[in-house]
């Protein structure tokens, strides 16, 4: 195992961060576990393609129309079918978006077929050397990417008043409804947003390996992985996490061989639950892990 | 409150729906004996959605296609009646478990006198198991007959197999890398599942015979996602030839992650993951990916390239429409067996079929053997744009082989 594929790992855990993040929000603000977190980012990388075969531009360009695009749809969903859900039952929300993963997969599939469908662009398939060490560009940009958006969102969580009442809602929304903080604006807000950065991933990850129909489990996988690894709601986690599994990934397949790569990562996350179990950096605002029955 | 319910047993309702729409099929009545003039119901379970959906279209298009060709010419002889076909299909949604369940309901609820299988020894041994348990006649395609006839040592009963045996189709990489001038050195990258593990046996043992030496093997996990200390590793060991057994997607991820680390192979062979649709999975990265193939326009067939021309527009110029074509020969061999069966009795299928000796067809000459495989030869198909061109055997080649994978090397 070389240092140049510690670096490549540790890189890589920046696209697994933003992968994570989103599900990591809207569980933070929302209680929410959105089953269909790993569909949205291929929704991402789906509606980046589609994008990409009207306007021949770089896939992250494609943001602009796809980010919106999603944060609407996402921010529709909250409102219409998961904010009536909210507070009937513990199981209702978890039902639903597992609907909606099912949904979503079936949705593909007619679209575009079962066969991996791929973005292309120069970052995607090209080398950086930097102090003699080659690293994928792809992995370069996700990581950048990552580090912006996590601390673009933690600075708008704690250092506007937007993010005061977002944290209000999610440590204590009954107080917080009493002060005139809408809760369903917040939730729509935050789960539209967490959609918006699932699709970005989703951009980056089509264009660092393919997308197909079958990946939204797996990536709810390993979004669940970070995020529990990182501790469930924290922003900066995330990021933390998704390093880990990067390099935790490549350190065990060059010792062991890569077939034992998930076992260890899964090993760690039970260790790491045991030990910790809130994870490395969930942060004290949002109080004792709880799930549902957040106020309608 | 009441909303609130409503919407959540609207969603439960589609949830159901949607479950539901998933797993059904379409129904049909069963065939009879001889002097009758029902239909002969063969089944098919197809994967036609899951990680091997892009198998199951041409395969459906193959067996509908020959159904209809036949039904066209008056149906199959049954003991003097021409009678006519009905192919009922079913989505096993490349799942084995779905296989088992959809082949047997293909037999009990669809009355289906007779099975057409589909692709890959996890998806072609379950559906074999079942033909053997119910005593139902069934053939399959595409399925790698060595790991096929391995999975069952008492040997196959009602099932049959027909396609490349792989000694030959490992040998295919090494025969066709001859053509260029490479150090003859070897990297595999090979997953775990059953078809990795032994086709990377298989290229391990074949190599020296064939004058090339493996010098670096990576094996790791389907779903795999960072190929990049791997890449590094083979490109350190030298090999110029490179030969991968992964599913579609990691052939992508893999390929994209050789182009970003610099390593461009001799020749390069994502086997099983470039079959079909390559180029939409890889990019311009898929330009020289060459893969083993089945058929080509001399190897003998009968009529295969009215088939393949007819679906070349569709499945593309390659392996996808010799899909169609080794799927619609595999009904020209069961309505082969039913006419010499001169009965729709399932014995009366299977002992027919086991004796077919010779059959011209649209993919080759078929024979089928005591171990109820039939063999056909493999071949090396290279992709050129969105087309996939035989470039071995040398005398059957419909291109030049283009070394090395251009799409590795070019820059940029």
């Amino acid at each position: 195992m070389s240092v140049e594929a510690l670096v490549n790992g540790a890189l890589l855990g920046g696209l697994y961060a933003l992968v994570a993040l989103g599900l990591s929000l809207v569980f933070g603000i929302m209680r929410v576990v959105n089953l269909a977190h790993g569909i949205v980012v291929l929704a991402g990388a789906y509606a980046a393609i589609v994008v990409t075969r009207v306007v021949q531009v770089d896939p992250l360009l494609t943001f602009v129309v796809v980010g919106p695009v999603v944060f609407l749809v996402a921010a529709l969903t909250q409102r219409l079918l998961l904010q009536r859900l909210l507070g009937h039952s513990l199981e209702a929300p978890l039902v639903a978006t597992f609907g909606l993963l099912l949904v979503g997969q079936g949705l593909f599939t007619f679209g575009f077929g079962t066969a991996p469908l791929s973005l292309d662009a120069p970052w995607g398939r090209s080398g950086v050397t930097v102090l003699g060490l080659t690293v994928q560009a792809v992995n370069v940009v996700a990581f950048a990417l990552a580090v912006a958006v996590v601390v673009g969102t933690q600075l708008v969580l704690t250092r506007t008043r937007f993010g005061t009442a977002l944290r209000a809602s999610a440590a204590d929304p009954a107080t917080a409804g009493t002060l005139g903080i809408d809760i369903p604006l917040m939730h729509a807000l935050t789960f539209g947003a967490a959609a918006a950065i699932a699709a970005l991933a989703g951009i980056v990850y089509g264009t660092a390996f393919s997308a197909d129909p079958n990946a939204g489990l797996p990536l709810l996988v390993l979004g669940f992985t970070v995020v529990v690894m990182g501790g469930v709601g924290s922003v900066p986690g995330t990021l933390v996490g998704g390093v880990l599994v990067g390099v935790v990934s490549v350190a065990v397949g060059g010792l062991l061989g890569p077939v034992y790569s998930p076992i260890a990562v899964n090993l760690l996350l039970l260790v790491l639950l045991l030990v910790r179990p809130r994870g490395i950096a969930r942060p004290a605002w949002l109080g004792p892990l709880r799930i549902g029955k957040a106020p309608a | 409150m009441q909303t609130k319910k409503s919407a959540f047993a609207a969603l439960a309702a589609s949830t159901a729906l949607v479950l539901a729409l998933g797993a059904c099929g379409s129904g049909s009545d069963s065939g009879s004996g001889g002097g009758s003039s029902e239909p002969v119901v063969l089944g098919t379970t197809l994967p036609l959605t899951g990680p091997l959906g892009i198998f199951g279209p041409p395969i459906q298009a193959g067996y509908e296609q020959a159904v209809a060709a036949i039904n066209g010419a008056g149906g199959v002889d049954v003991g003097g009646t021409k009678r006519p076909l009905k192919l009922v299909v079913k989505d096993s949604k490349s799942d084995p478990t779905v296989v088992t369940s959809t082949a047997k309901s293909l037999i009990n609820d669809d009355k289906a006198v007779a099975l057409l299988g589909s692709v890959t020894p996890p998806l072609t041994i379950p559906f074999s198991v079942v033909a053997d348990s119910e005593q139902i006649p069934a053939i399959s395609p595409l399925t790698p007959t060595l790991a096929w006839k391995g999975a069952n040592a008492g040997g196959w009963k009602y099932a049959y197999d027909v396609f490349v045996d792989e000694t030959e189709q490992t040998l295919v990489n090494f025969k066709a890398s001859d053509l260029v001038e490479t150090n003859k050195k070897v990297a595999l990258f090979t997953d775990t599942e059953e078809d990795g593990k032994a086709m990377g046996a298989l290229w391990e043992q074949q190599a020296p015979a064939a004058g090339y030496t493996v010098v670096y093997r990576a094996e790791f996990p389907v779903g795999t996602t960072d190929f990049s200390q791997f890449v590094q590793k083979a490109k350190d060991s030298g090999a110029e030839v490179m030969i991968a057994q992964v599913i579609p997607p990691d052939a992508a991820a893999l390929w994209k992650q050789m182009k970003s680390l610099g390593y461009a192979p001799k020749t390069a062979w994502p086997e099983k993951g470039g079959t079909v649709g390559f180029p939409d999975a890889a990019g311009p990265l898929a330009e020289g990916a060459t893969v083993f193939g089945w058929w080509t326009p001399t190897n003998g067939n009968v009529g295969g390239q009215a088939v393949y021309d007819a679906n070349k527009a569709k499945f593309g110029d390659g392996l996808g429409t010799q899909a169609v074509v080794a799927s619609y020969a595999m009904v020209q061999v069961m309505a082969d067996a039913i006419t010499r069966a001169g009965s729709t009795d399932p014995d009366a299928i299977n002992k027919a079929l086991g004796a077919t000796n010779g059959l011209d067809t649209v993919w080759a000459k078929i024979t089928i053997g005591p171990d109820h495989r039939a063999v056909v030869p493999a071949t090396a198909v290279q992709w050129q744009g969105k087309n996939q061109v035989t470039v071995w055997p040398k005398e059957q080649a419909t291109g030049t082989f283009l070394a090395p994978a251009p799409g590795l090397a070019a820059q940029g």
